[in-house]
């Protein structure tokens, strides 16, 4: 069989493929307009409260709809928002006494009672199975020893509380995310208003975005049997991409986003700091935007979690070199289905690229040169019929 | 395009000057004419960046419809016991590129600006098929009877024309 070296062009292609991927596993525009019109609901009635504590508070989006890296669960229509409720006034309350704040003032909304389900750390309203939403809602208060304006959460047990900084982390990612690494081969391409671009033409929307919702994902493929709560959490993959990914923007070059991609999920775990001067290990990944919180806090009870992420991080490595040297469309597409980003997203992605080549072949835009089929270089495709049994 | 310049319009394309046009379109290719009127021209295309490499041999004798096999890679063996659609021949790998007889391909065209792109094509869709199971790239069956005057049309039919 005849095999060929990773090539400039297969890597490009690759990676206007990733991005229709990405486009695919997150949010549509409907869900996002859905979700928002949902929590801007939830925050007027809480705020409508006569409770000052609730009618002084102020409600927004945290995680990943906030940071623009969502990623719906493996073969379901379903997606969570993630709310934090801060409450005015209430320095001096325990963790029960906020979230009961907030689930009484929900109970209170024959709506929101009906939907209402308590959960370890949050309520969330579980909107109807047709929308597949939920609404997680985090209660919080000012953290007045923070120097970023950072909150306190309900530590796990809700007995006391933890440091975050939900606001503060967006902010910071966003500053990393609006990085641009330097990419040596540039090619101008123009995007014609009357045809949908070809992979090859398509660009990251957001590198480091995309970056983290492909670890996402590829972190619910890898862990779709495993309940054991092994999986590294998103915050973890996050809060290391955005470090590795400032530090290659402003140190490294690449010939193409592809390269771009495999280097920074190379250099994650570059950013876990591990003390071992007590014989066991203790990792630490700080939230760079308060004092207190560490995301790696429970791989020092549960050493397999530590294990999970390293085992996760070499196969992501492994599954991208690999895609390299797949060959045949059908075996890529196959690939990517079961290992980087689930099979229905993959086939859905394949039949949006072939409809476009079919659509371009129509108008007569579609041109092609031996390495591939495009709307930029090559011979125009004339018009044909094939024929034959 | 045409390959020589100042060909007159509608003028017939000799095998020269076919395999003159193939070779600036597909300069890693290899070819010759093997007999009086007759050439064959060898390449390797891919239909997209993440494809195999097909190995191609078109051949073409003047008047005469030109033939494009698939040399390797064998596709019997990537279609795993599926018949292969829009081939004349299973075993010979030979793709049916074109309607005959409708002015899709003629002598007055170049191999080049038809055949080379619509090989790519092909190759495209019949990725897609073996991925899919469903031919995509439209096209029209030949009909089953030999006897029947009619050209039968089959549901599939998908003539794709550009200006």
């Amino acid at each position: 069989m005849t095999t060929n070296p990773p090539s400039f062009a297969q890597q490009r292609y690759l990676s206007g493929m990733l991005e229709l991927l990405c486009q695919s596993m997150e949010l549509t525009a409907t869900q996002y307009q859905e979700a928002q019109a949902k929590y801007e609901a939830v925050s007027n009635w809480l705020a409508d409260s006569d409770d000052p504590r609730l009618a002084s508070g102020l409600i927004f989006p945290q995680g990943s709809m906030r940071l623009g890296t969502t990623v719906k669960p493996l073969g379901r229509d379903e997606f969570d928002i993630d709310l934090v409720s801060q409450l005015g006034y209430a320095q001096t309350d325990s963790p029960n006494e906020v979230y009961g704040a907030i689930g009484s003032r929900l109970s209170a909304n024959g709506t929101y009672k009906a939907l209402l389900e308590r959960k370890n750390r949050c309520w969330r309203l579980n909107y109807a199975e047709s929308s597949g939403l939920h609404m997680d809602i985090t209660p919080a208060i000012r953290n007045v020893i923070c120097t970023n304006d950072g909150l306190l959460v309900p530590d796990r047990e809700l007995s006391d509380w933890s440091p975050s900084n939900p606001a503060g982390y967006a902010d910071w990612f966003e500053e990393r995310a609006k990085l641009r690494p330097t990419m040596l081969f540039v090619e101008g391409v123009t995007l014609r208003a009357d045809i949908a671009p070809l992979p090859e033409q398509i660009q990251l929307k957001g590198p480091l975005k995309r970056i983290v919702q492909l670890c996402k994902r590829h972190r619910d493929l890898m862990f779709v049997d495993d309940n054991t709560g092994a999986a590294p959490i998103s915050i973890v993959l996050t809060t290391l991409a955005a470090h590795a990914y400032e530090r290659l923007a402003r140190t490294a070059r690449f010939n193409n986003e592809y390269e771009l991609v495999a280097a920074v999920i190379r250099a994650m775990p570059d950013f876990i700091k591990i003390d071992e001067s007590s014989g066991q290990p203790i990792y630490v990944i700080d939230n760079p935007t308060t004092d207190g919180e560490n995301f790696a806090e429970r791989w020092n009870d549960h050493p397999e979690r530590a294990q999970a992420f390293y085992r996760w991080y070499g196969r992501m490595l492994t599954d991208l070199d690999k895609l390299m040297e797949v060959h045949g469309r059908d075996n890529v597409v196959r690939y990517l289905g079961e290992h980087i980003a689930g099979t229905r997203d993959a086939g859905k992605v394949a039949n949006l690229v072939t409809d476009r080549v079919t659509a371009a072949r129509e108008k007569g835009l579609l041109k092609s040169a031996t390495v591939g089929l495009g709307l930029t270089t090559g011979q125009a495709v004339q018009g044909n019929t094939f024929f034959g049994k | 395009m045409t390959y020589p310049a100042r060909l007159a319009r509608g003028q017939r394309i000799t095998v020269a000057q076919q395999l003159m046009g193939l070779r600036r379109a597909c300069p890693d290719g290899h070819g010759s004419i093997i007999h009086v009127g007759e050439l064959q021209w060898d390449y390797e295309t891919q239909p997209t960046p993440i494809s195999r490499i097909y190995k191609i041999r078109i051949r073409y004798r003047l008047e005469k419809s030109p033939k494009i096999f698939v040399i390797s890679p064998n596709l019997r063996d990537l279609a795993d016991e599926r018949k292969i659609p829009h081939l004349y021949d299973q075993a010979l790998q030979r793709l049916c590129l074109y309607l005959p007889r409708t002015g899709e391909w003629s002598t007055t065209k170049w191999l080049a600006d038809t055949v080379i792109p619509w090989v790519n094509l092909w190759l495209y869709y019949f990725e897609d098929w073996l991925q899919t199971n469903e031919w995509r790239g439209g096209g029209e069956h030949p009909p089953e009877d030999q006897k029947t005057k009619k050209r039968k049309r089959t549901e599939c039919r998908k003539s794709v024309r550009s200006s």
